[in-house]
């Protein structure tokens, strides 16, 4: 019998950290990918699904902050889908078995995948409706234009909220049609790392 | 006897001669009459027919589009005339002058919002290219937003209707000045600065010269339908009139605003 070679846990990080920057990059991407209704898939929450799962709550967590700090930076305003995806970590990262990864069901990944995207939208809805203004000078670009007056006159988050609930609801529909596909391949390639890993 | 005879003879003569003259002359006159309206009719069976029979070798499209092309040409040749006299006249009347035509750097669309809760662009282009915070972006259609960070080679555009969007716009027919907020939605919402704005759907909104943001008289976008009874002034919605889901290439104003007065 060949002798199984035994694979550092930096091949499983780097692959990790791969798989990861290509779904930043792919929340990113003009045009972008399988559109629904103009929003486009939750990428991160496909990628955190299967690594959350398989690799419990630190990495998970671990994993959510970079990504949702990335993601942060490389967009405007204040709100941040970190905290949305810190508590998706965490709830997915306690279900994981340690060395005894099996493949869910499709119908439970995708509802799983649903159910995180519109967490991770909810908690982005409530910093820009909750949080307000961090942004004080906006006159200046970039600060953001969630000024107190409109804040305080009420319209504004219920326009927001209209508004984003369309998106909202879109992308995490189209988040849990991809679940079953993405999280399916990923799934297997962390098992079969981590298969590898243990020997 | 015979000399009258001679003479009643030749008076007949003469009198016959005037009747032949008289009619000859009635029937050219039918003659002519009648052809006219004849040489219509069967002129314009002949040409019918004839256009009929060329049809394969009328002007094509191809010759259209010359024809258009001209046109476009003779409208540009056109436009680039009166906004030399409108500048003038600005100059004149002390009014600050509008973009030259020119001065904007055409930069590649790589990137796009990741969530409705953010509606930027990621240009291709950054402050090696000469890009500042705060430049206008434009697109075919008018303005589609402002940059917001720069890096050396990129940089991110805040577009009109993102929710951190907020500019000063001016509705050309009735000269009434409003504040264009994004939503997050494809439409941004336009909140007058007076009660009663006479706004009608299909009004056509640009940049206020007013504004310390953008440059005055940048097409922005139609009013679509207006809400008279918004709270605590009346709201239009707009509908930009740059494809800002579609553009691939946008172009970036590298003209610095000056600051406004302290």
């Amino acid at each position: 019998m060949k002798p199984v070679p035994a694979w550092p846990r930096q091949v499983l990080v780097a692959v990790g950290g791969a798989t990861g920057l290509v779904a930043l990059l792919l929340s990113f991407l003009s045009p972008g990918w399988l559109r629904l209704a103009g929003a486009s898939p939750n990428w991160l929450v496909l990628w955190l699904l299967p690594w959350a799962w398989s690799q419990g709550v630190i990495a998970g967590l671990v994993g959510a902050c970079i990504l949702g700090f990335a993601l942060e930076t490389m967009t405007i305003g204040a709100a941040t889908p970190l905290y949305g995806l810190a508590l998706l970590a965490w709830l997915w990262g306690r279900q994981a078995r340690p060395r005894k990864i099996s493949l869910p069901h499709p119908a439970t990944m995708a509802v799983q995948a649903t159910l995180g995207s519109l967490l991770v939208d909810a908690t982005v809805m409530a910093q820009l409706r909750l949080l307000a203004d961090p942004r004080s000078g906006h006159a200046q670009p970039g600060n953001g234009i969630l000024s107190s007056d409109v804040a305080a006159a009420g319209w504004f988050g219920r326009e927001i909220a209209a508004a984003g609930l369309h998106g909202t609801i879109a992308a995490a529909l189209v988040t849990g049609f991809l679940a079953p596909l993405v999280g399916a391949l990923l799934l297997r390639l962390w098992c079969r790392l981590d298969q590898t890993r243990h020997g | 006897m015979a000399p009258r005879r001679h003479e009643f003879q030749q008076s007949s003569r003469r009198a016959r001669q005037q009747r032949i003259r008289l009619l000859s002359l009635g029937a050219v006159a039918l003659t002519v009459a009648l052809a006219s309206p004849l040489r219509q009719g069967v002129g314009g069976i002949l040409v019918e027919a004839y256009a009929l029979l060329v049809h394969p070798l009328w002007p094509g499209p191809t010759q259209f589009e010359w024809v258009r092309e001209a046109e476009e040409v003779a409208n540009m040749e056109r436009l680039i005339f009166l906004e030399k006299e409108n500048r003038r006249i600005k100059e004149l009347i002390g009014l600050p002058s509008a973009i030259p035509r020119g001065s904007g750097l055409k930069a590649p669309v790589i990137g796009r919002s990741p969530a409705v809760w953010w509606r930027q662009l990621t240009l291709g282009r950054g402050g090696r290219h000469g890009i500042r915070v705060g430049h206008a972006v434009l697109a075919p259609g008018g303005l589609i937003g402002r940059i917001t960070a720069v890096t050396t080679n990129t940089a991110q555009v805040t577009l009109v209707t993102d929710p951190t969007s907020r500019i000063g716009v001016l509705v050309t027919r009735t000269n009434h000045h409003g504040l264009l907020s994004g939503l997050g939605t494809g439409r941004p919402v336009l909140r007058f600065l007076t009660e009663n704005p006479r706004t009608i759907p299909g009004d056509v909104v640009v940049t206020s010269s007013a504004s310390t943001l953008v440059p005055g008289g940048i097409p922005v976008g139609v009013v679509q339908n207006v809400d008279r009874n918004r709270a605590p002034s009346p709201e239009a919605v707009v509908q930009p009139s740059a494809p800002i889901d579609a553009i691939e290439w946008a172009e970036v104003l590298l003209q610095d605003l000056p600051a406004p007065a302290p």
